[in-house]
């Protein structure tokens, strides 16, 4: 049988108890026939006992804790929590009464320097952006009409009949006046366009129904008698024109008034009541800390 | 080799209580533990005040920690946390030193009536003070790691494996620390060897 060659750690480790059973009783048989072993466990449990040969020191008093002393030492994680929560409702307070008091003044702002939505850009490029445009070349049009209708008056027409009887005669003109068309308004006019310009416009009646009948190629006298009629209807469309512009121009009040008055209006009153509660819950918090 | 468990003792349902917050509970694990705790504060710190702080210190943290406790060897885990307070606080004194404790000399030990043994007499004190002073001037050339591993095994009674638990680390490496640390402390001790008592001193060396 071979013997096995027993270490100093695992002298050390039998004498400490944390052998193996196995190889403690291995190493239990090999001492009883090994002298020179028997030598070395003996100085290795000397120096053992020596270490374990001072008794421990005894203890100053005894730790028993208190209520009070694990309260005392409780609280700092808590302050600290508490204390991060504080100055964060402080922050959400600051800043929703800072929208609010935004959101508020843009209510009371006045409405044409508020940028309208994106959603609500085509619907008044069609009815507002672009009537405005329209109203401006209109005028300027009725202008340029007015000073051909002009000369026209002073160089062709002087033998023309009084501006009353015209007058007198306008109604029965306009009443059996064919609709007016293009082709029409060209021949006295000069502009297809301009006719339809004019069309446009309500005070411009009249006008258009005179520059009918002028259509009809029925002598110069007729259509010069007519056109002193024109003369003054021009004279009172581009007033006309631009007396009709706040009527025929939608503004934003009267465009999107249930916009205003309505999700905007609850916007508002929502983001002021989130103030008040923020503020309400931060001096609660506050007070308690 | 010391023994520190009794049948008495609960200890594993003396720590569910105490988990559930009942300090009486954890009242009574202390005064089992106590002695091992400060001993070992005593043994980091070389100071009694300062392990009697770090004692006080490590129970209340041991208290707040209880939750974490996983079940396993309770007096390895409570070593654990008085030696990383002890460790703190050395470290703390590294940074900002303070006045020496050595400086007052045996002033403490002799103020101190716990560190005489009942029943000793005077010429008997002073024998063991001296050959306390040897030992402990003897394990303070060893490294810390192996003082402390000695120190556990030796002096408080832990097993392998608690020891493991404390110092955080595996099996292996306690058992050689463990030999070197005895190895050193022989032979160290054998270089004065009038000094210990006659029945440890050697005829021969190792």
């Amino acid at each position: 049988m071979e013997n096995k060659i027993w270490n100093a750690a695992e002298l050390y480790a039998y004498l400490d108890g944390e052998l193996l059973p196995a190889q403690e009783e291995a190493l239990k048989a090999e001492l009883e026939i090994n002298q020179s072993l028997q030598a070395q466990l003996a100085q290795q449990r000397q120096t053992v006992e020596l270490l374990q040969i001072l008794p421990l020191q005894e203890t100053p008093r005894n730790y028993l804790l208190t209520p009070s002393l694990v309260r005392v030492a409780e609280p700092r994680p808590k302050l600290r929590r508490r204390r991060f929560t504080l100055w964060g409702l402080r922050l959400a307070t600051t800043f929703s009464a800072l929208v609010f008091v935004v959101a508020l003044g843009l209510q009371f702002a006045p409405l044409d320097a508020i940028p309208q939505p994106l959603a609500q850009a085509p619907a008044m490029i069609e009815k507002g952006v672009a009537g405005d445009m329209e109203e401006v070349v209109t005028v300027e049009k009725v202008v340029e009409i007015e000073k051909v209708v002009e000369q026209e008056t002073y160089t062709e027409s002087r033998e023309l009949p009084a501006v009353e009887v015209a007058a007198e005669e306008e109604p029965a003109v306009m009443d059996s006046a064919p609709p007016p068309t293009a082709t029409a308004s060209t021949k006295n006019v000069g502009g297809g366009e301009d006719f339809e310009t004019l069309q446009n416009l309500e005070a411009g009646e009249a006008y258009t129904a005179e520059w009918g009948l002028c259509s009809t190629e029925e002598g110069d006298a007729e259509c010069g008698g007519t056109s002193e009629v024109v003369e003054e209807t021009l004279a009172a469309a581009p007033s006309a024109a631009v007396t009709t512009e706040p009527t025929s121009i939608p503004t934003p009040d009267e465009e999107y008034p249930d916009q205003v008055t309505g999700a905007t209006w609850w916007l508002v009153g929502a983001l002021g009541l989130m103030t008040l509660v923020f503020a309400a819950v931060t001096w609660r918090v506050a007070r308690r800390s | 080799m010391a023994a520190s468990t009794t049948t008495s003792f609960n200890e594993e349902k003396l720590v569910q209580a105490a988990q559930r917050g009942q300090l009486p509970a954890f009242n009574e694990l202390i005064l089992h533990y106590q002695h091992q705790v400060y001993n070992l504060a005593y043994h980091i710190m070389q100071d009694p005040a300062a392990a009697d702080d770090a004692t006080q210190e490590a129970f209340i943290s041991a208290y707040h920690a209880l939750a974490k406790f996983r079940g396993g060897s309770f007096r390895a885990w409570l070593l654990r946390i008085v030696r990383n307070a002890c460790y703190d606080e050395l470290r703390r004194y590294k940074r900002h030193p303070s006045i020496s404790w050595e400086d007052f000399g045996e002033l403490d030990k002799e103020a101190n009536p716990h560190l005489r043994a009942k029943g000793e007499s005077p010429e008997e004190s002073v024998q063991r003070d001296e050959l306390r002073a040897l030992l402990e001037r003897t394990l303070k050339r060893l490294p810390i790691e192996q003082q402390t591993t000695l120190f556990l095994v030796d002096r408080l009674g832990l097993a392998y494996d608690e020891v493991g638990a404390t110092m955080e680390v595996p099996l292996g490496t306690v058992k050689s620390r463990l030999y070197r640390a005895r190895g050193k402390m022989r032979e160290y001790l054998m270089e004065t060897q009038e000094l210990l008592p006659p029945r440890y001193r050697q005829k021969g060396s190792q």
